[in-house]
C-alpha cells in the first residue's frame, strides 16, 4: 500500500477531495516527525508508541565508530490483536 | 495532546468541524493498520514503512506456523537524518568510550558549538578519510570536516553559476563557438550614453589539429554528455533536499509554475509613465466613474451606466462602453460577453420602465371604467326618478275624452244618427212645454259653466234613451209617462248630484263623472249602477289586450266589458269597462287600488328591465 492508496482511502472515506486528504497527511506525518524531534516520544492512541534510540555503532570504512539514533515503533494492542486475528 | 493540536490545524485550515477532523485523524491510522493487514507493507512517504514480521509465540494466538505477527518501522534516511541533526550530543565517539549506547536525551541547556554533521543521502557515498583517533571537542576541526565543507561549496557553486559562464564548459571541451548563443539579460544592458567604443583584441584563433572522424565524434560526444551530466546531478541534488511530502505528487503543478511562471514574465509589459496623454486618463475615469445623476423619473429611459471595465492604452481586455460628448453611449465591441452587473443594471431599469408602464395602462383603463359605471348608474338613476313621466308618455294609451263628451252616447244601431235631429226637437218642445219644465235636470251652477249646453242634453238623454227610438208622433202621448217618471226621478236626481259633486278631482261631463287624478270616467248605467271607464281604443284587439292586462292584476270586482261607439267622422272606439259599482265612491276607491297596482307592476317592470339590461 502505497500513499496514493492512503490519500484515496481516506478521501472516500470522509468525502473529501483528494488534494485535502494529501495535505491533511502531509499535516499529520510533519507534526510528528517535529514533535519527535523535540520530546522523543510519541504516542498515538490505538496506533503505537515512536521513540528515538541510538543504533548499533557502525562504521563508514576507516572512519570512526559512529552511533546513530534510530526511531523505533511499539505498536499498540488494539493493532496487534488486529493483526493477528 | 498531539491530537487536539492536529485536530484544530485541521478544522482551521479546512473550515471542518472537530468531529470531522477528528474522525480524518483517525481514519488514517486505520487505514494504515488495514493496509498492513492486507499487504503486509505500507509506504508512507517522507515518513516511512510499516513492515510485518513474524515473531516466535504461542500455539494459542499465533499463526498456523506458530508464529506471531508483529510491525517493524523503518523510518526514511531523511527522517533519520533530520532525527540526527537534532542531537546536540555525541556522534563521534572513540573507542575509549564504552560500547552501551546512549539514549538520545533532549538538551535545553545552551548548545555549545558543534562540528557541522555532513548531510547523507542514499544517494551520497560517506567520505573517505583518514581521521586520527580525536577526542571530542567541539573547538577543533577535523579535515575531514574541511573536505567535505569544500565539496559542498563546489556543488553549490555549480547550481548557483550565472548562466554566462556555461559556455566555458564548452570552451575547456575544445570548441571554439557553442552550439547556440545564450541571450544577455536585459538588466546587464548598460544605457546607451555610457557605452563607450572599446577596442577588443580578439583572441587568436585557435586552429585544432585535424582530428580522424571517429576521435571527433568521440570528442564531440563526451563533451556534450558530460556538461549536462554535471548539471543534472547539482539539480538532482537540490530537488532532493528541498522536496517536501507533497512534491513527489505535486510535481506536475510545479511544471506548470514553471511554464506559467515564464509565460507571466514575457506579458508582463513595463510601466510607461508619462507616454499616456491626460485626455485619454480623463476620458478612462469618466468611464469608469461616470457621474451621479440625481432626480430620477419615470418613465423616462435612463442610459446604463458604464461598467468597470477597462478602456485604453495597455489594458488587458480593451473593451467597454465609450461616453461620448453628447452624453451618448455606444460600445467598443460587441463580441465581448456581458457583465453580471451590466445585466443586473439593466434587468432592473427595463423593469422600472415595465412596471411605469403598466401603471399607465391601468390608470387610463380605470378613468374608462368609472366614466362608465357613472353614466349607467346616472342612467338608472333618472329612470327611477322619473318613471311615472315616462310611462306617461311611452306606454299610456291615446284618449280622446274630449270628443266624447261632445259627441252624444247612442247604442249601436243605425238610427241613432238620424234620431239625433229629433232629439233636439224633442229637447225643445220639452223646453217650451210647462209640463216638461220638470224634466230640465236641476244642473248646479259649477256644472253648467263647467259643462256646455250638451250637458242637459246627456242627461235627458239618459232619461230618454229607451224613448228616442220612438218618431216623433208618440212624444205627445209619452209626455204624460215621461212627466210621471221624470217627477219621480228629479228627486233622486236632485239628491245623487249633490252628493257626487262632493268627490275631490270629480268633475261631471256628458260621458259621466271625469276623476281627473286617476285619469278615468264613471259612467252611470241604465240599471243605475256605476262603472269605471278606464280607456277608449281604435280596435277590438287593443281593447282586449288592456281588458287582460287589467285582469291580470288580480283586483276583485273589475270584470272586462267593452262597448263600442260610433262617433261618425271620428270612427269607431271601443270603451273599455270594468266593474259595477252601486256609489261613485266605490268605484273611485276601486280606480284608486288600480292605478296603485298598475303603477307597482310598472316599477317592477322597470326594475327588472334595468337590472337585465
Amino acid at each position: 500500500m502505497n500513499t496514493i492508496d492512503l490519500i484515496n482511502k481516506v478521501s472516500v472515506d470522509n468525502a473529501i477531495t483528494a488534494g485535502r486528504a494529501e495535505m491533511i497527511i502531509s499535516i499529520v506525518i510533519e507534526r510528528i516527525s517535529e514533535k519527535l524531534k523535540k520530546d522523543g516520544v510519541i504516542e498515538i492512541e490505538n496506533f503505537g508508541k515512536f521513540t528515538i534510540t541510538s543504533k548499533k555503532p557502525f562504521k563508514v570504512g576507516d572512519s570512526p565508530q559512529l552511533f546513530r539514533n534510530h526511531i523505533q515503533f511499539d505498536p499498540d494492542k488494539n493493532f496487534l490483536d488486529n493483526l493477528n486475528v | 495532546m498531539l491530537k487536539e493540536e492536529i485536530v484544530e490545524k485541521i478544522s482551521k485550515y479546512f473550515k471542518l468541524t472537530t468531529f470531522e477532523a477528528e474522525k480524518i485523524y483517525d481514519d488514517i491510522f486505520s487505514i494504515i493498520i488495514s493496509g498492513v493487514k492486507q499487504d503486509n507493507i505500507v509506504d508512507v512517504a517522507n515518513f516511512g514503512e510499516f513492515i510485518i514480521k513474524f515473531n516466535k509465540g504461542n500455539g494459542d494466538s499465533a499463526d498456523t506456523n506458530g508464529y506471531k505477527k508483529t510491525v517493524e518501522f523503518l523510518a526514511t534516511s531523511k527522517l533519520e537524518d533530520e532525527v540526527n541533526q537534532g542531537s546536540g550530543e555525541t556522534v563521534y565517539i572513540t573507542p575509549s568510550i564504552s560500547e552501551t549506547a546512549p539514549v538520545f536525551k533532549t538538551t535545553e541547556e545552551p548548545v555549545t558549538k558543534t562540528p557541522e554533521i555532513p548531510v547523507l543521502s542514499n544517494r551520497e557515498e560517506p567520505p573517505q578519510t583518514t581521521v586520527n583517533p580525536v577526542t571530542v571537542n567541539p573547538e577543533t576541526v577535523n579535515p575531514v570536516e574541511e573536505e567535505l565543507k569544500k565539496k559542498r561549496e563546489e556543488i553549490l557553486d555549480k547550481i548557483t553559476k550565472p548562466v554566462e559562464e556555461i559556455p566555458k564548459a564548452y570552451q575547456q571541451s575544445g570548441m571554439t563557438k557553442p552550439l547556440w548563443k545564450i541571450p544577455v539579460a536585459e538588466k546587464d544592458k548598460l544605457p546607451v550614453e555610457n557605452i563607450k567604443e572599446e577596442k577588443t583584441e580578439k583572441p587568436p584563433e585557435v586552429i585544432p589539429e585535424p582530428l580522424k572522424e571517429t576521435e571527433k565524434v568521440e570528442t564531440v560526444q563526451e563533451t556534450i554528455v558530460n556538461a549536462p551530466a554535471e548539471e543534472k546531478k547539482a539539480q538532482e541534488i537540490e530537488d532532493l533536499s528541498q522536496k517536501t511530502f507533497s512534491d513527489f505528487f505535486t510535481e506536475l503543478k510545479e511544471e506548470n509554475k514553471r511554464t506559467s511562471a515564464k509565460i507571466e514574465e514575457t506579458t508582463e509589459q513595463p510601466l510607461v509613465q508619462n507616454v499616456i496623454p491626460p485626455s485619454v486618463v480623463e476620458l478612462h475615469n469618466e468611464i469608469t466613474n461616470p457621474p451621479v445623476r440625481e432626480n430620477m423619473t419615470f418613465p423616462t429611459v435612463e442610459t446604463p451606466k458604464p461598467p468597470v471595465a477597462t478602456n485604453g492604452n495597455g489594458s488587458a481586455n480593451g473593451t467597454g462602453e465609450y461616453r461620448a460628448s453628447d452624453n451618448s453611449y455606444y460600445i467598443w465591441y460587441k463580441d465581448v460577453e456581458a457583465n453580471a452587473t451590466d445585466t443586473q443594471n439593466l434587468s432592473f431599469e427595463y423593469e422600472l420602465l415595465y412596471q411605469a408602464t403598466k401603471e399607465a395602462e391601468y390608470k387610463s383603463k380605470l378613468k374608462i371604467y368609472v366614466t362608465t359605471f357613472i353614466i349607467f348608474f346616472s342612467i338608472v338613476l333618472v329612470l327611477l326618478i322619473f318613471s311615472p313621466v315616462i310611462y306617461k308618455i311611452f306606454f299610456k294609451p291615446v284618449e280622446t275624452p274630449n270628443t266624447e263628451q261632445v259627441n252624444e252616447e247612442k247604442p249601436v244601431t243605425e238610427q241613432t244618427a238620424p234620431n239625433n235631429k229629433a232629439e233636439q226637437n224633442v229637447l225643445k218642445d220639452a223646453n217650451t212645454n210647462p209640463q216638461n219644465n220638470n224634466v230640465t235636470p236641476p244642473v248646479t251652477s259649477s256644472d253648467q259653466q263647467q259643462q256646455p249646453n250638451t250637458t242637459q242634453n246627456t242627461t235627458q238623454q239618459s232619461t230618454t234613451q229607451p224613448n228616442t227610438e220612438q218618431p216623433k208622433t208618440e212624444t205627445k202621448t209619452q209626455q204624460p209617462v215621461q212627466q210621471q217618471q221624470q217627477t219621480s226621478k228629479p228627486p233622486e236626481k236632485q239628491q245623487q248630484p249633490q252628493q257626487e259633486t262632493k268627490l275631490d278631482g270629480v268633475t261631471q261631463n256628458s260621458m259621466g263623472w271625469m276623476d281627473d287624478k286617476f285619469k278615468v270616467i264613471y259612467v252611470k248605467l241604465d240599471n243605475g249602477k256605476y262603472t269605471i271607464q278606464e280607456s277608449a281604443w281604435d280596435s277590438d284587439a287593443k281593447a282586449n289586450k288592456r281588458i287582460g292586462i287589467v285582469q291580470s292584476l288580480k283586483i276583485d270586482g273589475l270584470a272586462g266589458t267593452m262597448m263600442k261607439a260610433d262617433l261618425g267622422a271620428k270612427g269607431t272606439w271601443y270603451r273599455v269597462r270594468f266593474g259595477e259599482f252601486s256609489s261613485l265612491d266605490q268605484a273611485r276607491k276601486k280606480a284608486e287600488e288600480l292605478r296603485k297596482k298598475e303603477g307597482l307592476k310598472l316599477q317592477a317592470s322597470l326594475l327588472l328591465f334595468l337590472l337585465t339590461a
